[in-house]
């Protein structure tokens, strides 16, 4: 991105212009991480951690953390992680002995299950808060560092209604009888409620998580977005509907070019509607999955500020798309070797989309209270349960 | 040696705002200086706290005060730093160069295939070995679970015909092998479903197509004596835990250590076993039957009947998960000579000794 034209446009800012009063100024947002070198990073790293059995992912993944952080640059300056691979390791190793009790649980007995999934449940907001705190306080900007403040409280009042969600559906889902269709019902409803709420939800979610982010002493803060991801979500569905007719009608051409029903065409039929399934679900949810990060994502952004920080995003669906389709076929054809190369055009095109602009000079921005949190067990959780925090 | 002189901005921990200085790395030593040339930090190079050397970024010199300085030109920086004696540790210095790289990636396949081809079944048998019954029950539940709501459905067959199928088969183990612990289920599944197979914790599952060719015959009796040999064998639990493992290391490589179990993959690498294990199951189906009092020809009649199946749909079965039995004929010549049974292939069928 560093070729494009972006350079120029902060030409125009004038060198003898006074200083800026209350226009603001938009902050210059680079990333120079490139997929050559990301890719070279990776290799190495993997190797120690194939070689340590695992051990060594900690450290790979502080060193990794470190490099995206390091090449993002706002206002000319460098962001800095400072995680601790120790804890790190610590925590996953905790939050891995925690996994495998839930899943021993499960298969012990329905009823041992479900009292581990509420244990899991009432620990999430928890895990939560650790997890972001950890990831925030080891990050700093201009030697001042990120922060997550909220209580427990705050966390459970925000976080709660979707563990309520998550138990009810994991609950609903012991009681279904495969011979029963009637024994659905309850884990229909659960799904239909979740569907409905999911978009207040994810405002909600979104808000504690940007609202509770320090920069030093300063606190950002976000605007309620309920009605803006209500209107994505359900654009987002209308999205989805052409797909589903295209998954029928491809099945149907399917069935009619290779025979009609039984007989002569079975493996031709099942690898033609295996081809039909899976090309049409891919690239609907290439198109409706870019089209609601797209919209979510400006929501967002476009409501988040701090002090004198203001935030937007540009990105867009068809550019989302087209990272997410080439990173997935060469990720596919070179057997998994384009991984590191589509990480980093992610993160490049969702940087460049960034727009960050300062009301006031960035002196005025205090650092805070300097507290890091000391244990990492919150972010193995994140990394082993595969919750998104990515702010 | 003139001192190498790089710009920086100081930030001095306290607020965001920046100070333009100059830092000077000369004699084993790092000079911080301001615009004016006032001494601002002093430290030896071996003593600073740095941030990782990467190939174009920036790079941070951490001092005790919270005082940060940012080096704009992070390569100059490394530069000048291993000039002075501080050069960036192993890792960092491996991560740019491709060679590195390259052996990297070398290496790490073949420890990867190592592991695959020595390491997992050693590691696999030992703790397969050391497995209670109750938790190889379990693991054996749970992938029928994944079966069952993929490929596996109800099985078509009426009522009759399944109890004349568990009568033959009860009866065959009471004279084989009194008191085995086992348990049939009936499924059925779309392409090829003349095939049995094992799951751990002793479930046999038998597809329709199979317990329907063979109504009124033994050749199912030798099909469920071959699956008790993988039971005994503990050949599905193996199999099942090597998929983990392969599903672990997979999350390894590229999830970043993500949770995401590869329960699919695994079970369908469950029902592929290699040439040994069909081998050493069909030496123990032919003695079964021999205890059974039926000869070893209806297995070798089964044989034949799963090459006959295999390859009315083409040689191999649809997702995998069903191209079982590899180098089906070198293992009829064997169970002939097992058994005493001369001719050759699957012709003439059923000679009796």
């Amino acid at each position: 991105m560093t070729d494009t034209a972006t350079p120029l446009e902060t030409i125009e800012v004038q060198p003898e212009a006074p200083p800026p009063a209350p226009a603001p100024q938009r902050l210059p947002v680079e990333f120079t991480a490139t997929g050559g070198e990301y890719f070279r990073i990776w290799v190495v790293n993997l190797l120690l951690t194939v070689v340590t059995l695992g051990i060594y992912s900690a450290w790979a993944k502080v060193r990794k953390t470190r490099y995206f952080w390091s090449n993002t640059r706002l206002g000319g300056s460098a962001f800095q992680y400072h995680g601790n691979p120790a804890a790190i390791l610590r925590g996953r190793l905790l939050v891995g002995a925690l996994l495998v009790a839930y899943s021993v649980a499960g298969r012990i007995s329905i009823r041992a299950g479900v009292a581990a999934a509420v244990a899991l449940g009432l620990l999430a907001p928890w895990l939560f808060v650790k997890a972001m705190r950890f990831k925030l306080s080891n990050t700093s900007w201009r030697g001042v560092r990120f922060g997550f403040q909220s209580s427990a409280g705050a966390a459970y009042r925000a976080l709660g209604g979707a563990v309520v969600l998550w138990l009810w559906v994991t609950v609903a889902a012991t009681r279904v009888v495969p011979s029963e269709p009637s024994s659905m019902a309850p884990l229909l409803l659960a799904y239909g409620v979740i569907f409905g709420v999911t978009p207040w939800l994810h405002a909600r979610v979104k808000r504690y998580q940007h609202g509770a982010t320090t920069f030093g002493a300063l606190r950002f803060e976000m605007d309620g977005c309920v009605g803006a991801l209500y209107g994505a979500y359900a654009k987002t569905l209308l999205l989805a509907v052409p797909s589903f007719v295209v998954l029928v009608a491809g099945m149907g051409g399917v069935m009619f070019a290779t025979g009609g029903g039984k007989g002569m065409g079975g493996r031709a039929q099942l690898y033609g509607m295996m081809a039909v399934v899976y090309v049409v679900f891919l690239l609907g949810y290439a198109v409706a999955g870019a089209f609601l990060v797209a919209r979510a994502d400006r929501a967002i952004w476009s409501r988040t500020r701090g002090g004198p920080l203001r935030f937007s995003t540009s990105i867009a669906t068809w550019p989302l798309m087209r990272v997410w389709l080439g990173n997935g076929v060469l990720t596919v054809l070179t057997l998994g070797l384009y991984w590191p190369f589509a990480a980093v055009n992610i993160a490049r095109y969702r940087v460049a989309c960034l727009t960050v602009e300062a009301a006031a000079p960035l002196d005025a921005i205090a650092a805070g209270a300097f507290v890091v949190e000391p244990s990492a067990t919150g972010d193995g959780a994140v990394d082993l349960l595969g919750w998104d925090v990515g702010l | 040696v003139s001192p190498t002189t790089l710009r920086a901005l100081r930030f001095d921990g306290r607020t965001a705002g920046a100070s333009p200085v100059e830092v000077e790395i000369g004699a084993g030593r790092l000079r911080v200086r301001a615009p004016d040339g006032a001494a601002l930090h002093e430290a030896r190079v071996d003593a600073l706290v740095l941030s990782d050397a990467f190939a174009s970024a920036p790079r941070l010199i951490s001092f005790p005060d919270g005082v940060v300085v940012e080096v704009a030109d992070g390569a100059a920086l490394t530069a000048a730093l291993t000039a002075a004696g501080r050069p960036p540790g192993v890792v960092e210095r491996l991560q740019q160069r491709w060679l590195a790289a390259t052996l990297a990636l070398a290496a790490t396949v073949a420890v990867l295939a190592a592991g695959y081809v020595w390491g997992l079944p050693r590691a696999v048998g030992a703790v397969a070995a050391r497995l209670p019954p109750s938790t190889e029950a379990r693991l054996g539940a749970g992938a029928l679970e994944v079966l069952d709501g993929r490929f596996l459905h109800e099985s078509e067959l009426d009522e009759e015909t399944r109890a004349s199928a568990e009568a033959r088969i009860a009866a065959a183990v009471e004279r084989a092998a009194p008191g085995a612990r086992y348990r049939v289920l009936f499924r059925t599944m779309r392409g090829v479903d003349v095939n049995a197979f094992a799951i751990p914790g002793g479930t046999i599952v038998l597809l329709d197509g199979l317990v329907r060719r063979t109504e009124g015959d033994d050749r199912l009796v030798a099909v469920v004596a071959h699956e008790l040999g993988h039971e005994a064998r503990r050949h599905s639990t193996r199999a099942l835990l090597e998929a983990a493992g392969v599903g672990v290391a997979a999350s390894l490589v590229w999830g970043d250590f993500s949770g995401q179990a590869a329960t699919l993959p695994a079970v369908l690498g469950m029902l592929r076993y290699s040439r040994d294990a069909e081998r050493e199951a069909d030496d123990d189906a032919v003695a079964f039957l021999d205890r059974a009092g039926l000869g070893a020809a209806p297995m070798l009649d089964a044989l034949c009947l799963l090459s006959d199946a295999e390859r009315e749909l083409g040689v191999d079965g649809i997702p995998g998960v069903l191209s079982s039995h590899p180098g089906i004929g070198e293992r009829i010549a064997r169970v002939r000579t097992l058994g005493g049974l001369s001719g050759s292939g699957c012709a003439p069928l059923g000679v009796e000794p």
